[in-house]
């Protein structure tokens, strides 16, 4: 099978949409000629023309806006964001508008819109354009939240979310853009709610969202050298969160890592392990434990970035030790 | 559709329909103050000519934003008396099945996008709506309506700089009611409100809000300018709201007289100053006027009766309509 | 027709207010937005506007009551005759009401007294606490499979905590228990049965089919479906049954297969749970050694019992 970058997975699902259904457009900052930052969009309005791939001024409350009200009226707008970071200057028009128009409406009115926007820190970019806000977003009802951890995954949920009928944010890691993996060239969607199990094992359940999969699966080959046998699990959506597989393995195993690049305090890690914790508590034989950025602002210098983020090294250390029983536990 | 209102069926709908917000408004006040209606409303009451002259000159398929004084806007645009009191009272057969109350009616069938309890939150929702209808290459209009207070807010520069840009049929209808909440506008908003508009290029007017073939006539000669690719436009209406800021703010002399108050209701309140005319044109006798008002206040009486014994909605539909599932 | 006169509901989450004053007394004229009494919600104090021309009449409450909003107060009758025909006893404030009584302008003394004294001279409750326990009866620092599986096969936690198991205690540390020596059951059971049968079939395994009797047995005596038996070979090698079960972590017990040598028994020093079996001419030797902490007496013999009857009867347990 071929392999394609992450960053080619995405452009390839928004141009197969945009030529399938006519109601899809993209708009955003520098999404035409210039195809985003990280060139995702690139060759775009080649293909459709500014009519569908629209550039807008630098004003993200404003274009988010003009999705709402488009996807209200019909349309399928594909908004891009063009740092996870300024969701805060979105959140308005996303959480208060789009989220909670369907339900408001009672049903009447459908915000079928993509916000796609990114997460990640390690990029030496600081506290501004480095933040994994996720978990802000899943917080709201009426917001899906999908989370692809390589080009296959981002090909499949970008594919799925402009097919939704609702508002969907997807994260994609901005590290991994150059990232290569196996895309079929057949059409292919990923369900949303479906997590997908990488790896399989027996003492110990390794849970990693977006780039934290991979992380978890380094960590799963350095204990494997240990003797100790970890399964993977990559969620793929965070909202819907498909819950069964990851009881249905923890209940196996026994033991439970949740590795996330949000700030671990009330972030997607702690409803991770909260949900073990309450559905799956008598089958567990230590506590589950999380791993977020520490919850510092991401700083700049790469000697202090590099420590914010979980490191396979980490993963694996901490599996170690409630593999064999030690207490982690505050007295 | 295309011409400002000029025979007799037009203007004795004009005053009907001023009336039913009127009567609309009367009750909804009454049904608070007796703890019948749960939650928080703000009443339109005194701003009648804005919505009717306003909506009067739109098809049914242009669509409106509203705001959190939303009601009188929702009637203009065509709801029905029965499903609104049920949705004010939070019953299962309200416009939003009770999900929305009084700040969130949105009526897709004629239009209407949805109030907004956010101030200034619907008018990216309103310019984003005539992108769609510009992309379509239809000939809709979009008519976002919002206060004098939500022109402190960012996002209305943001998107008028956007519509500005790309020429969207979208018309920014500014409701000046002279009070920002429980503030004077003049303490909250520098300069002349219609010169932000012209910052962006955007035509921008002033009318008598309470002069209802006046603001007719002007969006009629704009709404058909902007179905022609020549918007967005911008309109301050000049009016002013009878009530407190919502039902409960009864005492307000801190921020407004009851002079002010007493006067405008004697000179410029928009059903009598109509009323007045339609008679003196002999277009409708003061009897005609008092029967039309009389109906009105029945079908009021009986949508009310009918929304106080409607059910609410069964508790199973608390987590329905969260998604919008795909099939 | 008379107008009511409610008290009004003037915010969110507001169920009622108190009637700070009557502007307006029974038998005064009235017109509609002028002020006729004042409330005072939890919020401020605000005049209420009368809603009709009129009379006001049948005030049914005092100044300083608190009033659901909602209730009728009072009522605007049309004529000044009217007044008289309406007349009712006014509800006097209530206990409740007192914070406010004393805006009021004829506040009711009685009852502020008693209000005060039930605020402040009512000695709160002191709760007695009982005296810590001491530490070793404290909680048990056990995870929670293995609460659930000590609970299941009626272990005490707390005994083996006394007798020196190290905290926090693992699933694999109920089977592992060194705490206390071990203790023995032993068995001669006639072999006949079982070697007829290993004879007849080439396939079957002795040391597997030890460990279905063992792992069986288990789970009818303790009811359960976890129950797996981690197989020591005489190579030092474990191997588990069933093959895709549980870890090692939760084997329920260890089996010693020595009928290919001149041995009989087997009691490990490190504790756990060991069935060993030895072969003597037309008899087996069962051994089960086990922590009384971890698997009381009276279950290791059940369990034991349970296991030689399925090796004299062989038959019943593959059926």
């Amino acid at each position: 099978m071929r392999s394609i970058t992450l960053s080619q997975a995405v452009n390839e699902a928004i141009a197969e949409e945009m030529r399938r259904d006519e109601t899809v457009f993209l708009i955003g900052e520098d999404v035409a000629e210039a195809g985003t930052p990280f060139k995702v969009t690139s060759g775009l309005v080649e293909e459709f023309g500014t009519d569908r791939v629209i550039d807008t001024p630098i004003a993200e409350p404003g274009f988010m806006g003009l999705a709402v009200g488009a996807a209200m009226t019909g349309a399928r707008p594909i908004v891009d964001l063009m740092f996870g970071d300024f969701l805060f200057l979105v959140m308005d028009q996303l959480c208060n508008q789009a989220a909670k128009t369907h339900y408001m409406s009672g049903g009447k009115l459908n915000v079928p819109l993509v916000l796609r926007t990114n997460l990640g820190a390690t990029r030496r970019s600081a506290a501004q354009h480095s933040q994994s806000l996720h978990a802000l977003v899943a917080h709201i009802p009426g917001l899906k939240v999908a989370m692809p951890s390589s080009a296959y995954e981002a090909k499949g949920l970008m594919k799925t979310a402009i097919r939704d009928d609702n508002p969907v944010v997807i994260f994609e890691d901005k590290l991994m853009y150059q990232d290569k993996a196996e895309v079929p060239e057949e059409e292919f969607l990923i369900p949303f709610g479906e997590a997908k199990v990488l790896r399989e094992g027996r003492d110990v359940t390794l849970i990693g969202t977006s780039s934290m999969r991979q992380v978890c699966e380094a960590a799963a080959t350095m204990l494997e050298a240990d003797g100790v046998s970890a399964e993977v699990i990559d969620p793929r959506t965070i909202a819907p969160l498909d819950e069964a597989t990851i009881l249905q393995s923890v209940k196996k195993t026994t033991r439970a890592i949740v590795v996330d690049e949000g700030h671990q305090n009330f972030g997607t890690t702690a409803e991770i392990a909260a949900r073990i914790s309450e559905k799956a508590f008598y089958h567990l034989d230590a506590p589950v434990i999380r791993m977020g950025a520490m919850d510092v602002p991401i700083p700049f210098s790469p000697a202090l970035e590099d420590l914010t983020v979980p490191t396979p090294e980490q993963v694996a250390e901490n599996a170690r030790r409630i593999v064999a029983g030690e207490l982690i536990h505050a007295l | 559709m295309a011409d400002a209102k000029t025979n007799t069926e037009d203007y004795l709908q004009m005053y009907r329909q001023m009336v039913r917000i009127r009567t609309f408004e009367d009750n909804a006040n009454q049904l608070y103050l007796d703890a019948k209606m749960p939650g928080l409303t703000h009443m339109y009451s005194g701003e009648e000519a804005v919505a009717v002259g306003i909506c009067e000159a739109l098809k049914v398929t242009d669509k409106i934003t509203s705001t959190h004084r939303g009601h009188g806007h929702c009637v203009a645009k065509g709801a029905a008396f029965k499903e609104m009191f049920c949705e004010l009272l939070g019953k299962e057969e309200g416009y939003c099945r009770g999900k929305g109350g009084s700040m969130h009616i949105a009526d897709q069938s004629n239009g209407n996008l949805g109030a907004n309890a956010i101030v200034g939150g619907s008018m990216g929702i309103a310019t984003g709506s005539a992108l769609r209808a510009k992309m379509q290459g239809s000939d809709d209009v979009t008519v976002c309506f919002f206060g004098d207070g939500a022109t402190a807010q960012g996002l209305m520069y943001e998107v008028m700089n956007m519509a500005a840009l790309w020429k969207l049929p979208v018309i920014y209808a500014c409701e000046n009611n002279g009070y920002s909440e429980y503030t004077k506008t003049d303490e909250i908003a520098a300069g002349e409100i219609t010169a932000r508009a012209e910052a962006f290029g955007i035509e921008a007017h002033k009318v008598d809000g309470q002069d209802v073939l006046a603001v007719n006539a002007l969006t009629t000669e704009l709404v058909q300018r902007a179905r022609n690719g020549e918007g967005p436009f911008f309109i301050e209406l000049d009016t002013y709201r009878y009530h407190g800021h919502h039902v409960g703010d009864i005492n307000r002399t801190y921020y407004r007289t009851k002079d002010e108050e007493a006067e405008w209701k004697a000179k410029r309140d928009p059903i009598k100053l109509f009323g007045d005319w339609l008679t003196g044109e002999g277009i409708a006798s003061e009897d005609e006027l008092a029967a039309l008002g009389e109906e009105v206040r029945s079908e009021a009486a009986e949508a009310v009766a009918y929304a106080l014994e409607a059910p609410y909605p069964d508790g199973s539909e608390v987590d329905m309509h969260v998604f919008l599932e795909t099939t | 027709m008379p107008f009511e006169v409610k008290m009004p509901q003037l915010g969110m989450n507001q169920d009622s207010a108190v009637i700070v004053a009557w502007l307006k007394a029974a038998g005064d004229k009235v017109t509609r937005g002028e002020p006729i009494f004042e409330v005072e919600t939890d919020k401020a104090t605000m005049e209420v506007e009368a809603a009709g021309d009129g009379y006001l009449a049948g005030i049914r409450v005092e100044e300083g009551a608190d009033i659901p909003v909602g209730d009728v107060i009072a009522l605007i009758v049309e004529t000044e005759d009217a007044v008289a025909e309406h007349a009712c006893a006014p509800v006097p404030a209530s206990v409740e009401a007192t914070e406010t009584a004393e805006v009021a302008p004829n506040p009711t003394p009685a009852p502020e007294t008693t209000a005060k004294a039930e605020e402040t001279v009512a000695p709160a409750p002191v709760e007695v606490r009982a005296p810590a326990p001491p530490a070793l009866s404290g909680p048990i620092l056990a995870s929670p499979l293995a609460k659930r599986l000590a609970k299941e096969r009626g272990v005490d936690l707390a005994a083996l905590r006394a007798g020196g198991l190290p905290e926090p205690i693992h699933a694999a540390d109920l089977s592992r228990a060194a705490t206390g020596g071990q203790s023995q059951l032993g068995a001669r059971i006639s072999g006949d049965a079982l070697t007829a049968l290993l004879q007849r079939s080439e396939n079957a395994d002795r040391t597997v089919l030890f460990a279905a009797f063992a792992a069986g047995a288990w789970r009818d005596v303790f009811e359960t479906d976890d129950a797996t038996i981690a197989i020591r070979g005489l190579d030092g090698a474990t191997v588990h049954y069933p093959a895709h079960g549980e870890a090692e972590a939760g084997a329920a017990m260890s089996l010693v297969d020595l009928c290919d040598t001149r041995l009989q028994g087997y009691a490990p020093a490190s504790g756990g749970i060991t069935l060993s079996v030895g072969a003597d001419t037309d008899q087996f030797a069962l051994t089960l050694s086990f922590n009384e902490a971890s698997l009381p007496m009276a279950h290791a013999i059940t369990l034991l019992d349970a296991i030689a009857a399925r090796v004299e009867d062989p038959i019943r347990q593959l059926i």
